[in-house]
């Protein structure tokens, strides 16, 4: 955890919130960081550019082996903050304010998650579903379709961890690592 | 149509907006006269991984003559896994295609006079024909092929209606319209 740094980020001058980077982590460049309350990023996870982390009323967690896209909006709801699991993969263009987020979890493209909403282990959402505020998905579900939902009973939970491996080590090649930027 | 200062015209004749992301511009082909509005993303550094001693493959992303990109679409190469190697793979758009605001392009070929609608998703390796019409908030599914001369619509996409054969003059007279 670094001392603040104003000027890190391109998108404000704002000072940065209390960073807690795990050095195998990538940060690409311009991450828009905002808010008072600390941010924990865990091992091994991959932030795409101009993703913005908005931690103004809240802390915000994210686990090991994630991997979040660019202009994914993670916004911490409440003082309890926002939690993300190990190995999820929030897509390009969500807007994320859930309280939690299992682990293994797939938020796919544009997808919108409501304030205070808590997403299970093992859940797929696919593109542009939207989760009300306040409302619980149980593990294994899949949000598909208009709303609709069924649970996941394939079994595939284990190679997609694996996939979601071999993802991250594909991702740690080709995009540069700038999380230094962010630390200092 | 576009104010003199936002546009950055290249020699080939692309406009290309100083508010837009393009990242990986050496992996990006524009073929000519193409136009990329205000935060529109492209994905260049996404590019193909290959093994190590082989020549890296040079081009993620291809875009044809006379395109349009509009505000805030983005465009990304898909990925999978292929014989144990995880990777991303190249994009092709043909020419003529239109990219309506907000939609997210992770297709593997778009063929020419394809109109892409706001706020849709083409899903990952989906291939799309020439001459397609694809309406407002479409989402393709991954992996999908549409044909040629279809218009398709909904979440998932499907086919519902067939174009006539003026579909080409009638998707570029659109497109010159915007």
């Amino acid at each position: 955890m670094g001392p603040k740094r104003s000027g890190a980020s391109s998108a404000s001058s704002a000072p940065l919130p209390p960073l807690s980077i795990d050095p195998t982590a990538v940060l690409s460049d311009a991450i828009s960081f905002s808010g008072t309350y600390p941010v924990t990023i865990g091992a091994n996870s991959v932030l795409h550019p101009r993703c913005k982390l908005n931690s103004t009323e809240g802390p915000i967690v994210i686990g090991s082996n994630c991997i979040i896209s660019e202009r994914t909006q993670l916004i911490a709801p409440d003082i309890d903050g926002l939690v993300l699991g190990n190995y999820v993969h929030v897509e390009v263009n969500c807007h994320i304010q859930a309280a939690r987020i299992g682990d293994a979890t797939s938020i796919e493209v544009g997808t919108k998650l409501g304030k205070g909403s808590c997403i299970g282990d093992n859940c797929t959402l696919s593109p542009l579903s939207t989760i009300r505020d306040v409302d619980v998905l149980p593990a294994f579900t899949v949000v598909y379709g208009e709303n609709q939902r069924r649970v996941d009973a394939s079994a595939t939970a284990v190679a997609r961890n694996e996939t979601m491996l071999a993802h991250i080590d594909c991702l740690k090649k080709l995009i540069p690592n700038k999380s230094e930027k962010y630390t200092r | 149509m576009s104010q003199k200062s936002e546009y950055i015209q290249t020699e080939t004749g692309n406009k290309v907006s100083r508010k837009s992301l393009i990242i990986g511009s050496q992996n990006i082909i524009l073929g000519g006269k193409t136009i990329i509005q205000a935060d529109c993303c492209i994905r260049g550094d996404l590019r193909r991984l290959v093994p190590q001693g082989q020549n890296a493959a040079a081009v993620a992303i291809a875009v044809g003559r006379y395109c349009f990109l509009s505000k805030s679409c983005l465009l990304r190469p898909p990925s999978k896994t292929y014989r144990g190697q995880f990777s991303y793979y190249p994009m092709k758009l043909g020419d003529h295609v239109f990219v309506g605001e907000g939609s997210v392009v992770e297709a593997a070929v778009i063929g020419s006079y394809v109109n892409i609608g706001k706020n849709c998703v083409i899903g990952k390796f989906s291939i799309i024909k020439d001459c397609v019409r694809i309406e407002d908030g479409t989402v393709i599914a991954p992996n999908s092929v549409i044909p040629s001369f279809s218009s398709v619509e909904g979440h998932p996409g499907i086919v519902v209606e067939e174009l006539p054969e003026t579909a080409a003059e009638m998707l570029e007279r659109e497109l010159n319209h915007q």
